[in-house]
């Protein structure tokens, strides 16, 4: 029979307490529903899956709740600012930077696999380097490898590079060699064969004056211990994470000791860096690692070139976010069909800036009072991004005096595009000078973009690089309001749109 | 139930299966087996044919639309749980194990907890004189969609164990 109850009773609120715990949605909306037989609590989402039903039965299951429990469809009357839109802007701030331990327990619902089938090559027992401007998902790829590991309980090793970030000393060997052991030895049980040669390690970093050569006369033991794992049959598999902050002359030379130790013992490198700083290989003193006779490489990037493949990539890699949030997909949080395809354009591709930059937008959107995100808030989104990115470059990049030098020449681009030429999208001849390394240093940087990888003009055997200038130069730009936009539909281009480009010309020397 | 029939030789037919190995030959225990599967697929069209019926019901008559719909999700999840762990009983306790879906089905816990809201649903239609529509946590539409896909993933499951439907 009916009992009137208008508010909560302890249980309901238990069981609501819980799910907000568990699932990460705070402020859920829900309905208390007073029944003949007692009052059974339903909680409102946009795309209740499979994730929160399991939360409510293990809630259920724990706690032997007694009140009837279950979550329902609904359209809340402003998205963005609904639970599930909350949780999902944090998520979408919480994957922007991956490291070791990024999403251990639901790493699988929220990953999304690259459209070429990276995955596949990663997981193989050879050594690999991943490369892909920042934010292409470099390391994503690499806790992909290491988390399904990390499953079959086969040994990994992560090292996160950026604590050796512009070291150029010889020390460093010691030290990531050093890194690597303890990490080994903290996953063994009992006494470890590591400890010897970690304090053997400790020891000779005391030593003012460390050579090559010495070095080498510690190779013969260290790959000794590390043959203990080959006995037992197990592989093991080192990640160097953004290898390419290590100073660029130590790289080979680094790379070329650890592979002395690695080669033929069953462990394999994998390494993610932005190619155009990474030096795997010294010619001149023969060390190293060599593409591709010691490691293969693997090239994340999906750039304005493939805008179809992008585009996808970028949308799976929002939906899954999305969905894991109780959300449809990431669209139902736009306002129009357009907002994507603006998001791919203005994040050329890269799926980092797309995801920095949708966050923003959603805190725009928010902002304004809408209950969805504009194309407006993407564009607003993308000039407020161009910062950051200048200063990966003052990070990325040491100053250099030359005329050509990194910064000089994004100088040079933004004035040809914006106050001369008056279009955002150019050419640059294919010759490997100071210049072209410089360009392409700055496609690394995610500030000029390609989207033609090589075309002929004019006369024959000349190629050249077709680039647009990053957006969020001239967004806000009053000058630029009079920049003509270049393929702003992400669609793919034709070789004659692409001829009529102007060409950035070098300077005269 | 008439005798002599497999459900009627033991409380678990799998159990029974499997202690039979070694004491009768391999073709009696494949003609157990066969049984067994062609109980599964029995219990599931007497399931589909309760919710065929319900699905031409007319939303007015609620009370009945939403009594036949469990009585598909039931006899299905009999089949499922017949299949996978032997299990079959007549007895009203075994309503309770609706919800008690294997742990490799899609959507396990989605169907879980959904299936024991639509019993508790059933049993305000079935007995309580005092309900109304409103009292209803699944509405018969929802209700049709919930035993429709239930009925479509359970067909896909059984086929992947033997059972022929």
């Amino acid at each position: 029979m009916r009992d009137a109850l208008q508010t909560p009773d302890p249980d309901v609120k238990r069981i609501l307490g819980e799910f907000e715990t568990r699932s990460g949605l705070s402020g859920v909306d829900y309905e208390l529903k007073d029944r003949p037989d007692g009052q059974a609590l339903i909680i409102r989402l946009s795309n209740p899956t499979e994730r929160f039903y399991r939360v409510l039965q293990e809630i259920n299951a724990s706690e032997g709740a007694v009140t009837t429990s279950t979550v329902q469809r609904r359209i809340p009357t402003n998205r963005l600012l609904s639970p599930e839109a909350r949780y999902f802007h944090r998520i979408l701030a919480e994957s922007l930077n991956i490291n070791r331990y990024s999403f251990k327990e639901d790493f699988f619902a929220r990953y999304t696999k690259s459209v070429s089938n990276a995955e596949a090559q990663i997981i193989v027992s050879a050594n690999h380097i991943v490369f892909g401007r920042r934010g292409a998902g470099k390391s994503s790829l690499l806790l992909y490898a290491m988390r399904l590991r990390e499953k079959e309980n086969q040994p990994t090793v992560w090292v996160d590079m950026q604590v050796y970030e512009k070291r150029s000393d010889s020390r460093i060997v010691f030290d990531v060699f050093s890194d690597v052991l303890r990490q080994l030895q903290s996953t063994e049980s009992g006494p470890s064969d590591y400890s010897h040669a970690i304090r053997l390690l400790e020891r000779s970093k005391e030593t003012p004056e460390i050579d090559d050569d010495k070095i080498r006369q510690m190779l013969p033991e260290l790959r000794q211990t590390f043959s203990s794992l080959r006995e037992r049959s197990q592989d093991l598999f080192i990640f160097l994470d953004d290898f390419h902050v290590v100073d660029r002359d130590i790289q080979p030379k680094l790379l070329g000791f650890i592979y002395s130790i690695t080669r033929g013992n069953n462990i394999f490198l994998k390494l993610s860096a932005i190619e155009s700083l990474t030096r795997s290989w010294d010619a001149t003193g023969h060390t190293g690692l060599q593409v591709p006779h010691d490691a293969q490489t693997i090239k994340l990037d999906y750039n304005l070139t493939m805008p179809d493949k992008a585009t996808k990539h970028i949308e799976g890699i929002l939906d899954a976010h999305a969905v894991y949030s109780g959300l449809p997909s990431v669209r139902f949080l736009c306002t129009s069909a357009d907002v994507l395809p603006r998001l791919i354009w203005v994040s050329a591709g890269v799926p980092r800036d797309a995801i920095s930059m949708f966050a923003q937008a959603m805190t725009r959107g928010t902002t304004a009072n809408r209950s969805r995100v504009s194309v407006t808030d993407v564009n607003l989104a993308a000039s407020e991004m161009v910062s950051q990115k200048m200063r990966d470059l003052e990070i990325d990049v040491p100053a250099e005096e030359d005329e050509n030098a990194v910064s000089g020449v994004l100088e040079r681009v933004k004035d040809f595009c914006i106050k001369q030429k008056r279009i955002n999208a150019f050419l640059v001849e294919i010759i490997n000078d100071s210049l072209y390394q410089s360009v392409l240093k700055l496609v690394d940087l995610r500030l000029i973009h390609v989207i033609s990888e090589g075309i002929t003009v004019g006369e024959a055997g000349r190629k050249y690089l077709a680039l647009i200038l990053d957006y969020g130069f001239y967004t806000e730009v009053r000058a630029a309001q009079s920049v003509d936009l270049f393929n702003k539909q992400t669609e793919r281009v034709t070789y004659k749109q692409l001829r009529r480009l102007p060409v950035f010309a070098r300077i005269e020397s | 139930m008439k005798p002599p029939h497999l459900l009627l030789a033991a409380g678990n037919v799998r159990r029974l299966k499997t202690n039979l190995v070694n004491v009768v030959d391999g073709a009696a225990i494949v003609a157990i087996e066969a049984e067994i599967c062609a109980n599964s697929a029995q219990l599931y069209i007497l399931g589909k044919n309760h919710y065929l019926f319900a699905r031409r019901q007319n939303n007015r008559d609620w009370r009945q639309k939403i009594s036949r719909l469990y009585y598909g999700a039931y006899n299905v999840s009999r089949a499922v749980r017949l299949c996978v762990n032997g299990e079959y009983s007549t007895e009203s306790s075994d309503h309770k194990k609706l919800e008690a879906i294997p742990g490799d089905f899609p959507n396990r816990n989605t169907y879980s907890n959904r299936l024991s809201v639509l019993r508790e649903d059933r049993n305000l239609c079935d007995y309580d004189h005092t309900a109304v529509l409103g009292d209803l946590i699944l509405v018969p539409g929802d209700a049709l969609e919930l035993v429709g896909d239930f009925l479509q993933d359970a067909r896909s499951y059984l086929q992947q164990h033997g059972v022929q439907i």
